[in-house]
């Protein structure tokens, strides 16, 4: 079974029911436990629940494309009722009081929400290396990483756990363990999809998007959980069913993709993707975007500032772990110095120093205000392709503790970072082609609010890799 | 390196961090690296009018949520209570 239509017609046909098809996934899970995909299995309370729900919508016949089906969720978005550790040892007992908003949609739709998903702490890193529940492990090759950060949930979905999952992107973090590990993964525009729940990272990067097999099933997780709500006011009420005219043209910043540092199987599979976009009529164009050659620079700015500032509220007193001292502030320094793990300590420490007195203007408000070019560089390529074409990470899935070196990690995210950096959607997209072990990926840039034309380019290149 | 072990403890105290010994030299380097990197933004060209695209977004001055709903679920995530209240470390 690998798309939502195939789960539903089991159901709708009567040869399975809501709860085997529910048994079906968590012994796939159990199967499939040394990949270290999932972190835990969700209560049957809460299982329970969204089964009958799905059963009642059934019988109402208001039931969704989603009803009945289960997903599994990245374990930092809220699931009430359930523990919400962001894989961090600061949250391990840590019981969600509400339901993330996404949560309530996926609920409202009748979706099985079944279990939650390995992560890189806080949804830090590349890779999910850096999990405080250890590593997931690539589904084509046990001695690769999976990606990061919401490896846990592209490799349940590649594992055949479930066909969708939710995931969360704030560098890349859907669009590169999707690549990794074969699947689709977009990441909406920014203020499309609804933060409340989502445990905080980087709060002008972060967005929630889904993971799945199939580019139409990642975009009806989308119109399930997209909207304006009430509880994150960077969300936006826009109207997406515009006619979509679209030019024909795929952008390509080829001079920027050529760099150091690909890999020649990443850099053949990308251009045989190109000729495939030719063989549907699309021209390619070469574009100019010398802004996205910084972008990594503003990211690892801007996201260690943010994250400096969300990773505040750690200090063992109203929730999470906590570590005991002579005084209030030894007992913060205790807690944070034992529960939180070194990549969030790093990124906690790079913050502080850029947003500190005497560095603040030369880092952060620079950075801050370097957004804008890169903004206004796409806005005016924008004006004369559909997207822009590049590959989602230069390197292929590399071995697990082969990246020891943080920076080396960092770079690994050159394409995918100057997206959130403008806030643009953005898709990953399997190929047809193998290299190695792994299938090939490309990724998909459209303008601000241009799901829809993201859905139907990345539409007409998935039928291609049949 | 660009930032020396004292900046690193001074960084350390700010943000409530404890470093190790045997820890801070190999932070000081690696924090040294992504520093060096991350500087390379002094060489991008800004306008000086920074377009600010974000606007306040106010909700209603009203009260959304009944007094208590969250009372049990949140007390119970708390490391230590007191009755209905959290108990902390003395402050004074």
């Amino acid at each position: 079974m690998k798309t939502l239509q195939d789960v539903q017609n089991e159901i709708l046909n009567g040869s399975k029911t809501i709860r085997q098809i529910v048994d079906e996934s968590i012994s796939s899970i159990n199967d499939t436990k040394d990949y270290n995909a999932v972190l835990r299995v969700y209560s049957s309370a809460i299982i329970d629940e969204c089964i009958l729900n799905a059963e009642k919508m059934f019988k109402e016949k208001s039931h969704t494309s989603l009803t009945g089906v289960p997903i599994i969720i990245k374990d930092n978005i809220c699931v009430k009722g359930e523990i919400v550790t962001a894989a961090s040892k600061m949250l391990e007992n840590y019981i969600a009081p509400y339901d993330a908003s996404v949560i309530s949609k996926l609920k409202k739709a009748g979706a099985i929400i079944i279990a939650s998903a390995n992560l890189d702490e806080f949804a830090m890193g590349s890779s999910t290396e850096n999990s405080a529940f250890g590593p997931t492990l690539n589904p084509f090759d046990k001695q690769t990483v999976a990606g990061g950060t919401s490896g846990g949930s592209t490799a349940s979905v590649a594992l055949g756990n479930t066909v969708v999952a939710l995931g969360s992107d704030t560098g890349g973090s859907i669009r590169q363990p999707a690549s990794f590990c074969g699947v689709v993964g977009l990441k909406p525009t920014y203020g499309r999809v609804s933060r409340s729940g989502l445990i905080a990272m980087s709060s002008s990067l972060d967005q929630i998007g889904p993971v799945a097999n199939t580019v139409n099933d990642a975009f009806t997780i989308y119109n399930i959980i997209k909207g304006k709500d009430s509880l994150d006011a960077t969300t936006v009420e826009i109207d997406d069913n515009k006619v979509v005219n679209v030019k024909k043209k795929i952008g390509v910043p080829f001079s920027f993709i050529n760099k150091d540092g690909i890999d020649q199987s990443i850099k053949a599979d990308f251009e045989s993707s190109l000729k495939e976009f030719e063989s549907l009529g699309y021209e390619i164009v070469d574009v100019s975007l010398p802004s996205f050659d910084k972008a990594l620079a503003m990211y690892y700015i801007v996201c260690p500032a943010e994250v400096s500032s969300n990773m505040g509220r750690y200090d063992g007193v109203r929730y999470g772990a906590s570590a005991p001292g002579k005084t209030h502030i030894e007992s913060f320094s205790n807690t944070r110095s034992e529960f939180l793990g070194p990549e969030v300590k790093r990124r906690i420490l790079v913050g502080t120093y850029v947003l500190s007195s005497g560095y603040y203007d030369a880092y952060y408000n620079k950075a801050e205000k370097a957004r804008d070019n890169v903004r206004n560089e796409l806005n005016e390529v924008f004006k004369t392709v559909d997207v822009i074409a590049t590959p989602v990470s230069p390197v292929l899935p590399w071995k697990i503790g082969e990246k020891a070196d943080p920076m080396s990690m960092y770079l690994a995210d050159v394409f995918t970072v100057p997206v959130n950096i403008a806030g643009n959607p953005s898709i990953a997209i399997p190929t047809k082609r193998k290299l190695g072990a792994f299938k090939g990926s490309i990724q998909l840039i459209a303008p601000h609010f241009g799901e829809n034309i993201l859905h139907r380019l990345s539409t007409d290149f998935e039928g291609l890799q049949r | 390196m660009s930032l020396s072990t004292e900046t690193i403890n001074y960084l350390a105290g700010l943000s409530r961090l404890n470093i190790k010994d045997t820890e801070i030299e190999k932070l000081a380097s690696e924090l040294s690296s992504i520093v060096d990197y991350v500087s390379t933004i002094s060489e991008i060209d800004v306008t000086s009018k920074h377009d600010v695209l974000s606007h306040n977004v106010f909700r209603d001055d009203a009260v959304t949520v009944e007094a208590g709903v969250f009372k049990v679920a949140l007390l119970k995530n708390a490391p230590k209570t007191n009755g209905d209240y959290i108990s902390v470390v003395k402050v004074l």
